[in-house]
This record gives structure tokens, sequence and C-alpha cells, in this order.
């Protein structure tokens, strides 16, 4: 109990930190909002069609990202976790090195290789499988690409360090008691790597609902993210209060979304022993 | 012609030759031990049989059946891990049934098989444990649970009573035995104790640095060994280097030291020749000691004494600054620092040519 005490301080200067120019300025204005105009943006924004369908597409491209970096990052995170290459940091530095370009610079990469005069097209059109250029800029498609690229690594970093710290005795003991490799993966790797499934979800899931400079640069104004729409009512429309309301929303549905993926952090670890 | 056959089986990691070149035949339902320090190769033979790692170099076969290309889980062999390797999200029965689900047996038939094995391992009541929550031998004892409710053609046990406190592994050992019996399991089994090897099996493997120094009956190598180190391994110590100066039939004269000889008898004594460099060993529990000088005893200074519980060890300075362990059963001793008597009895000494 004491020494538990002990290491909250450490986690002092932090806490203060953040509670003096993150949350406190957030609870008020959150409370500041309520206050001059009760819950009617809260009320303009649940009612109508149009913004509840931007928060839901917002969701839908935030689960498609998750999902296709997961199906990417899954074998890549195993094949990292297990090998014996000599080059393995080589590989593993090469996973962590798009962190070190901006987003900005990897959007603008992409305007590159996807605009309909782009590589994408360019090639498409070469090999003749389609006829006039697809429109791929400024739809969910580029967007969902720009986000996947960008948040790929969380989801092979998170997969990767849970496979690691699985005894590889395991899956030699479960193909010693007749399991094919297929059927080792999805009773044994598979259940024991949840947890790092799990977190790694949660973070690519998070960070896609909030991202902001993916969706500006490769969404435009044809394809609006929650955050992106945001942004126009405080640059555009000059609706403050609005933006403000919409933030709060955004906040919710992922705090809702925590208590969620912390439930489902909280299975899996119990089922597989709090590894 | 051996159920379990390996032939010049090698297996290199780099530059280090871990196992190199084994040979070894096992009949159908015998159990052998390997015997080895630590880092000798043993697992890594075990995991090749196993089929986890292939060998560079020669062949595994079961059965008349040539193993190399064959994947691990078509092998039918059962293995116990050194570190059990049990799957922790699952309980106990989970753990134990796996490899029938995967035979998709019948539930009825599953669930008789588990109790079964359950009972013989001494885990009634545990079935629905995770084996965190179980103790290291229990953990232990579900690990060979797994292995065995298989019923392998081949079973593999590495060091399966290395962490089990000394009564239940004495246990457990007759209990291994008597299903290894029972099933007529081909079984390898894995430790670094002489007394488990001598006494679990029908032959005794002893490796050094992934070679066999000496396959042969529990007896023989207990009481024979080949070399000095298997003698070393098998629980001889007060090693003595020397030059045979003189022989006589069975009588010889060995100088261990500048100007300091000790006569012996030796039955094999034919084997060795005036001018041989040696090796000479014997137990300490074969060491006599005295109190009062006597015939063909040597004299000596206690130097220091450990009890342990139902003999003492007793290291001894002999007068030629030679250092003698004994062990002494029941003999009242006299205090360190005092002088003593000892002697080697010829039948118990064994002269190695270096
Ligand atoms: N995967 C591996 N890579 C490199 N060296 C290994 C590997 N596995 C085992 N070794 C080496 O091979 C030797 C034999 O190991 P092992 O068979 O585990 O010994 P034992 O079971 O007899 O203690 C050791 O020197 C060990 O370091
Ligand atoms: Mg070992």
């Amino acid at each position: 109990m004491k020494t538990k005490k002990k290491i909250l301080f450490l986690a002092l200067p932090a806490l203060v930190t953040l509670l003096t120019v993150f949350i406190i300025p957030m609870i008020y204005t959150f409370i500041e909002g309520i206050a001059t105009d009760k819950l009617d943006f809260y009320i303009k924004f649940c009612t109508d069609p149009f913004y509840l369908s931007i928060l839901g597409n917002t969701a839908i491209l935030s689960v498609k990202t998750t999902v296709l970096c997961l199906i990417l990052g899954y074998p890549t995170a195993y094949f990292l976790a297990r090998t014996q290459s000599k080059i393995k940091s080589a590989l593993l530095i090469a996973t962590i090195f798009p962190f070190l370009i901006s987003a900005v610079v990897r959007a603008y990469g992409w305007m590159v290789l996807l605009g309909s005069n782009g590589l994408v097209n360019h090639f498409l059109m070469a090999v003749g499988l389609v006829d006039e250029p697809v429109k791929i800029m400024y739809t969910e498609k580029a967007v969902m690409i720009g986000l996947t690229q960008l948040l790929l690594p969380y989801m092979i970093l998170s997969i990767m360090s849970v496979i690691q710290s699985i005894d590889s005795n395991l899956e030699d003991a479960a193909s010693s008691l007749g399991a094919n490799p297929l059927t080792t993966f999805l009773k044994v790797i598979f259940p024991l790597s949840a947890p790092g499934v799990v977190s790694g979800c949660t973070l690519v899931f998070t960070l896609s609902m909030t991202s902001y400079v993916t969706p500006r640069l490769l969404g435009g104004a044809q394809y609006l993210t929650v955050s992106t729409f945001i942004y126009s009512q405080v640059k555009t429309a000059f609706n403050m209060p609005f933006a403000n309301a919409i933030s709060y929303v955004l906040v919710f549905a992922i705090l809702l979304f925590q208590v969620f993926s912390n439930s489902a952090n909280h299975y899996v670890s119990k089922k597989v022993g709090g590894v | 012609m051996g159920y379990l056959t390996i032939d010049s089986l090698t297996k290199k990691y780099g530059d280090l030759t871990a196992v190199k070149s084994i040979n070894l035949k096992i009949k159908q339902g015998e159990m052998v031990a390997l015997l080895g320090g630590s880092g000798c190769g043993k697992t890594t033979i075990l995991r090749m049989i196993a089929g986890f790692i292939e060998p560079n170099a020669g062949t595994v076969s079961i059965n008349g059946k040539v193993m190399n290309n064959i994947p691990a889980y078509k092998r039918n062999v059962g293995i116990f891990f050194q570190n059990y390797a049990l799957f922790p999200h699952m309980t106990v029965i989970e753990n134990v049934e796996f490899s029938l689900k995967l035979k998709k047996m019948k539930k009825a038939e599953i669930k008789e098989k588990v109790e079964y094995i359950l009972g013989l391992v001494k885990l009634e009541g545990k079935g629905d444990s995770y084996p965190r929550q179980l103790s290291g031998g229990q953990q232990q004892r579900v690990a060979l649970a797994r292995a065995l409710v298989m019923e392998p053609d081949v079973l593999l046990l590495d060091e399966p009573l290395s962490n089990l406190d000394s009564k239940l592994r004495q246990e457990m050992q007759v209990e291994i035995k008597r299903i290894q019996k029972k099933l007529k399991l081909t079984t390898i089994i894995v430790t670094h104790d002489q007394e488990e090897a001598v006494s679990l099996a029908n032959r005794v493997v002893i490796m050094n640095e992934g070679e066999i120094e000496q396959i042969g009956e529990p007896g023989e190598v207990f009481n024979h060994p080949a070399h000095p180190f298997v003698a070393e391994f098998m629980g001889f110590s007060n090693f003595m280097e020397g030059k045979i100066v003189r022989k006589e039939g069975k009588e010889i004269q060995i100088e261990v030291a500048e100007g300091k000889v000790m006569n012996q008898s030796y039955d094999r004594a034919d084997e060795l020749a005036v001018g041989d460099a040696v090796v000479l060993t014997i137990r300490p529990e074969a060491v006599l000691i005295s109190k009062t000088e006597e015939d063909g005893y040597a004299q000596g200074k206690i130097v220091n004494m450990t009890y342990k519980g139902h003999n003492t060890m007793v290291d001894i300075l002999s007068s030629f600054n030679e250092k003698v362990q004994a062990i002494n059963v029941d003999m009242v001793l006299p205090k360190e620092g005092e002088s003593i008597y000892f002697a080697f009895p010829s039948d118990k000494v064994i002269i190695y040519k270096k």
C-alpha cells in the first residue's frame, strides 16, 4: 500500500500538467457551453441526419481502418516476434520509421499517388484495368489508405510485444499433441495474443476517430469526418458554440468506446491469466 | 532393429555443434535415460525426435519409418517440456483433453480417459483449475498427464521430476515407471540426477558436449563407468592422477606425487603396464575410515566435516597432500583437525589409463 502511494508521486508532475492545461479547461468549456446554450447545439447535432451521418461515417471509417490494420499488422507482428533473422532490428526500425515523418508529408505523398493524375491511376490505365481515372482522392478510400499507413505501426507493436511474451514451447507443445499449424494458431496463439489485439485495435480506432490531418488532406471538403467538420464549423461557419458541442459528442463517443474496450481488455486478460 | 532409431544425428547452431553424430537404438517399451550436464544437447536431441527442429545430418526413425520429413503434429510423439509449456488459457482438463479432441474422440471416451489419467497423476479435483492456480509440482503432473493421455508411440520426458520435493519425486518416479511399463511406452527420460537415471531406466546414456560417452545398463554404468567423466557423473570422486611404477600380478604401485607411492590391488591390472599415466577414483561412500592405524590404511587429517542427516561427508587431507572425501554413516568421528586413517578397498577402486 505504502509503495503504491510512493509510486503515485512519480506520476504527479504529469498529473498536474494534464489537470491544469487540459482537463480543467475542458471541463470549463463544457460547462460554459451548457450554461450559455443549454443543450441546444447537442440537440441540433443529434436530430439532424446529416450531422449524425458524419459521426456514423467516421465510426465506420475507423472500424474499417482498424480491421485493415489488424489484417495487415498481425502477420507482420507474428513474424517480427518470432524471427531469428539477423536483420530483425533493422526490420523493427523500418516498422517505426514512418513515425519519423510528419503526417502532413505523408498525406501529400498519398495525394501524389492517389490523385486522378497520380501514379496509381496511371498504372491502372496502363495495364488496362480501367479506362478512365478512378476517383480515390477525397473519398473514404483515400482516407482509409492514409490512416492505415499512419496507424499500422501501433497495431504491429502492440501485437508483437504480446506475441514475444508467449512461450514458443507452447506452439511446439500444441503440434506434438497433434495440432496442425492452423489449429495451433486458432487454439493457442491467437487467444493468447488477444490482449495485444485488443490494445492495438483500441489505439488504432481511437486515433482514427480523432485524426485530423489525414482526413483533412485526403478527404478534403467532400469527405467529412467529425474532426474536419468541427474545423469547418470553426473556420468557415464561425459557429464556435456548435463546434464546441460536436467536440464533446466526439469526446463522449470515445469515452464510451474506452469503457467497452476496457471491459474487453479485462475479459481477455482474465482469460489468458493476466499475461 | 530398434523401435526408435537415431542414426548419426547432428545439430549445429552456428559454430556450435550441439549434437554430434549421435547413434542410439531403443527397443519398444524400453526406457532410456539421457544423463548429462546442462547444455550438453539433451533437449536438442528430444526436439529433433519430436520434430520441432530439423537435424543438420542424420535420421530419426520410429518403427522403421524415417521421420525427418514428417511434421511434428503427425509423429505421435508425446513430449514433456522442461518448463511444462501448459496452455495458460486452458484449465487442467482442457490442457489434458487437447490431443483427444483433435483426434475427434467421443465426449464420453474423452471424459473417461481424462479422469483416468488425472487419477494416475493424483490430480483429481483439480480439473477446473488454471495452471497459474497450481503449485509447480502440480503443474508438472498436468504436463505429464497431457503427454501420457495421447498414448504416444514415443514418450520424451525432459527433466520431469526436477522441481518436485524429494517425497513427491520418489512417488512420481514410481508412478512414471509403473505407467510406462503398463502402457509399454518407448520412453526417453532426460535427467541430470544419476540416481534417478539408474533407478528408472533400462539403459542409461551418458552425454558430454553433444556426444555419447557411454551407453549401458544401470548397474554397468554405475559400477563400471567407461571414462573418468562418466565416473564423476555416477558419483565417483577422489580422482588422483599418478603413474604406475611397479606391477606384480594384481598388485600395483602408483606414484601419486614426487616420492609418494600408493599400493593398490586391482582386479583388472592386466590392462595396465608399468609407466602408464593413470587416474584413480573411488566413491566417497566406499572409502574406509578408522580412528586407529590399521593394516593397509594411510594417514590423514580431517579438514572439514559436513553433517548431512543420514551421513557425514568427511574431507581428509592425506599425508601426501591429496584431498580425499569419505562418507561416514555410523562411526563416532574424531574432531576436525585430528588425525584419521583411510583405505581404498581394491574392489571399489577404478583405474583409468590416461
Ligand atoms: N535455438 C538455439 N540457438 C542457438 N543455440 C542453441 C539453441 N538451442 C540450444 N542451443 C545450444 O545448444 C546446446 C545444447 O542445448 P540443450 O540441448 O538445451 O542442452 P541441455 O538440454 O542438455 O541442457 C547449448 O550450448 C545451447 O546453448
Ligand atoms: Mg535441457
